[in-house]
């Protein structure tokens, strides 16, 4: 009995540990990656630290360097999730599908993170922790719809008809972006969140610190995206092989 | 100040723990894939 005796019944089993070309040509770029979070992360701790306290917040308005960027990897995310579903609908490729889901998870990851340095900047500024204005429930919102997703794929499990679904399901999901991002100015700034920032609107010496903050979640969202896709593809490759293992038994 | 330390915590220590999880994972795997290319054959 010889392994991969039934590789021509799935297109990875033959691929180096799982990875497609694109896996692999993307993975090698993880460790410049790595290299540039790690200094960046230095200069980004150092710049927030340096960073002049607000003087009708005060200090707790530095979370301004972690919220924002955060809820910019979600977006991000669930951009990346579209784009690998229309990519898999378009090409078949299976590993766009992984790219799908690792945008996805790692998006959530990012939410669910603004949603809990979001309630901790209200409860020192409003004095609660949560309050159902509009930007705040959209965000809770597309929280859900994308854990909705995750948990799709988890019970459905893998193969083409979950993954047709999904792709449809990410791009559909997309809508609640650019809904979230302009319903502050869709309920006329009648939200109790801030209005979104603008050229010029950050206090003087808080703009180096907002670019260091999302230079360095921008870089921690490229490392674990691209380390979540390679376990993705090895992820499946293994079960696979167990599949056939025990057919094989 | 509290809040400030929170949430740059829960942040950080979130990030590295997904971070640390996905890198578990991948060695776990490639640790299977290199015993298996080791393992002779059995035909």
């Amino acid at each position: 009995m010889t392994q991969n005796t039934n590789s021509s019944s799935h297109p990875t089993a033959s691929l180096h540990e799982g990875l497609s070309p694109l896996e692999e040509r993307v993975g090698r770029w993880r460790v410049f990656v790595g290299v540039g979070l790690a200094l960046v992360t230095i200069v980004y701790a150092w710049a927030v630290v340096q960073a002049p306290v607000d003087s009708s917040q005060g200090i707790i308005q530095k979370i301004l360097y972690v919220h924002p960027p955060l809820a910019y990897g979600a977006y991000l995310g669930f951009v990346i999730t579209a784009i690998g579903g229309f990519l898999y609908l378009w090409r078949g490729r299976e590993d766009f599908d992984r790219l799908a889901v690792s945008g996805a998870e790692v998006g959530v990851l990012f939410c669910t993170l603004m949603l809990i340095t979001g309630p901790i900047w209200a409860r020192g500024t409003w004095g609660r922790w949560w309050s159902w204005d509009p930007r705040l429930t959209v965000t809770l919102l597309l929280w859900f719809v994308y854990l909705a997703y995750l948990l799709l794929r988890s019970f459905a499990g893998p193969g083409p008809r979950t993954a047709r679904f999904a792709a449809v399901y990410s791009m559909v999901g997309l809508v609640l972006i650019p809904l979230n991002y302009y319903v502050i100015e869709i309920f006329d700034n009648r939200s109790m969140h801030p209005d979104n920032l603008e050229k010029g609107s950050l206090g003087d010496g808080m703009g180096w610190p907002f670019l260091m903050g999302n230079l360095a979640l921008g870089f921690a969202f490229v490392y674990l995206l691209l380390l979540r896709w390679d376990v993705e593809a090895r992820r499946l490759f293994e079960r696979r092989r167990e599949a056939e293992q025990d057919v094989d038994q | 100040m509290s809040y400030l330390i929170a949430a740059y915590a829960v942040t950080l220590g979130a990030l590295v723990l997904y971070g640390a999880a996905l890198m578990r994972e991948r060695g776990r795997y490639r640790a299977q894939r290199k015993s298996d290319s080791n393992r002779r054959p059995t035909n």
